[in-house]
């Protein structure tokens, strides 16, 4: 990929300039942790928390919302080998969203350096927590600053495909890895953070210049258009403060709950896919980046 | 000679055991705890197989779905697991998914494979129904765009199917189901546009041959 190729990135690094964010990137020294959010699918949770188990060098504060009794007790006797469970909290309801503020306000006040969000439907693929923390540092020699990182990867949601990282115009809940200044950024301004497909698609035309192309939101040739799931916002309100959502090439992650390909109507990132450049059309009139402008969020 | 088990599975296997005696007992709160235990230890699918009846006995559905299913990617060549997905997946009341199951559990011989039998026919007469009254809804008059809701997709995907567009009629009740997996005209829905979609393929000069099922009124449909 030669430096005259389209892409995004000096828009990327115009956001850093305007918005100075804090550069982290992981030590040994640093604490990482992730909430792992369950509610029941006993046979779900069991599976992610083995291929999450299979790593070590970080702490899980396991969040429960079930109903039935089986997780709850699963989280009783589970004996990890690996990863350090460092709290189990119960009765943690109210929705996902309840879920997420809840995990990353526990992790914020336990004082990790890293915070993580896992959710009981993944399976993580042999490597998964070297690479996610290797995503921090091969951005970085672009130039870029990362605040949410993450294994799991869709084609669909790629905005460019770098060497071994993509850099992604969505990053959701099921499994992500933020800096603690993104994480607490997120928390605090949480409430305001859902965005309309229409919204997401004028953000990245507007910033970037990039007319996003998503087979997602065109379910049988009709355009499904509206308001979205708070983590849809995540990367855009990120970006919008200069912080950058990278994912790993390819993907460790897959889903257990569905099939990407009849549901989303995309693919996993696949290594095939490394350093192909940017994934979505350029609109013809390249927006530059406004200092002052500000990402117009649902209220 | 029978390799020696790690204390793992030995601790496992003898949950199991308890289990089983508890399940015996028909006291499943119990038996799903020892179950859970002796698969933290060590999966099998005979296990998750033992955990998933113990679902389906509580009436936990669901559960035991996720349970059968995973058992049989642990080992795809158990015919019992296979035929109790079947069973499943009947009461479920989507039939459709249920007939390869059935037939994977009939497969390979006779013993013990009557019910499955039984039900794998039940299914496929309730699917062709499902088909003749599906194919009568598409004759029926497309309703108008504006009197379609953006939600759900069920009355706009059968006007696409109306309309001859099958493919992005299924695209949109996959969609649909994945929010509402127990809606049952999504499930029939999605069965008959398959079948449909397979005999266009099966009708093509390039197609390649498929499976057949044949129906109550002598159709045959590739599944």
């Amino acid at each position: 990929m030669g430096s005259d190729w389209p892409s995004i990135l000096d828009g990327l690094r115009s956001l850093q300039t305007a918005r100075k964010p804090e550069v982290c990137r992981p030590r040994s020294s640093d604490r990482i942790g992730f909430a792992f959010s369950s509610r029941d699918r006993f046979v779900f949770t069991l599976r992610t928390l083995k291929t999450i188990d299979s790593e070590g060098g970080f702490d899980l504060v396991w969040n429960d919302g079930s109903e039935r009794r089986e997780v709850p007790e699963l989280s009783r006797y589970f004996v990890f080998r690996n990863a350090r469970l460092a709290e189990v909290n119960y009765c943690v309801r109210g929705g996902a969203d309840a879920a997420i503020c809840f995990g990353l306000r526990r992790l914020l006040e336990l004082g990790y350096d890293y915070i993580g969000l896992i959710e009981n439907d993944i399976i993580l693929r042999p490597g998964w927590f070297q690479t996610l923390l290797s995503l921090f540092d091969l951005a970085a020699v672009d130039g870029l600053t990362v605040g949410a990182a993450s294994v799991l990867g869709y084609q669909s949601r790629v905005l460019e495909y770098r060497r071994d990282y993509s850099v992604d115009w969505a990053r959701g809940a099921a499994m992500v890895l933020f800096t603690r200044p993104a994480a607490q950024l997120l928390l605090e301004n949480y409430s305001s953070l859902k965005m309309t497909s229409q919204q997401i698609r004028g953000f990245y035309a507007e910033r970037f210049g990039v007319a996003l192309h998503v087979p997602e939101w065109a379910v049988g040739s009709r355009w499904m258009d509206g308001p979205m799931s708070v983590d849809w916002g995540y990367a855009a309100f990120l970006n919008s403060h200069g912080y950058t959502s990278v994912g790993s090439i390819p993907s460790l992650t897959y889903d257990l709950e569905f099939d990407v390909r009849q549901v989303l109507r995309t693919q996993y990132v696949g290594g095939g896919v490394n350093e192909s450049g940017l994934a979505h059309p350029r609109l013809e009139a390249s927006a530059g980046v406004a200092e002052g402008s500000q990402v117009t969020l649902c209220r | 000679m029978p390799s020696e088990l790690s204390p793992r599975q030995v601790i496992a296997q003898a949950k199991h055991q308890q289990a089983l005696e508890l399940l015996e007992k028909q006291q499943l709160a119990g038996a799903l705890r020892l179950l859970g235990e002796s698969l933290a230890q060590e999966e099998t699918c005979e296990r998750w197989n033992d955990w998933s009846v113990a679902q389906f006995t509580a009436g936990q559905l669901v559960e035991a779905e996720h349970g059968f299913r995973y058992a049989l990617e642990l080992d795809g060549e158990h015919r019992e697991v296979a035929g109790n997905l079947g069973v499943l997946l009947v009461e479920c009341q989507r039939e459709d998914e249920a007939i390869p199951f059935l037939a994977r559990a009939l497969a390979g011989g006779s013993g013990g494979s009557g019910t499955a039998d039984v039900l794998l026919t039940v299914c496929r007469d309730t699917v062709g129904k499902w088909l003749a009254e599906f194919k009568t809804q598409l004759r029926e008059k497309p309703v108008s765009l504006e009197n379609i809701p953006r939600w759900p997709l069920t009355k706009y995907a059968l006007r696409l199917a109306q309309f001859g567009e099958l493919a992005a009629a299924l695209e949109m009740v996959w969609f649909n189901r994945h929010f509402h997996p127990a809606d049952h005209e999504l499930v029939k829905m999605r069965a008959c546009i398959e079948i449909l979609l397979q005999g266009e393929v099966a009708s093509s000069p390039s197609a390649m041959p498929v499976g057949e099922v044949v129906t109550k009124g002598g159709e045959g449909h590739g599944l």
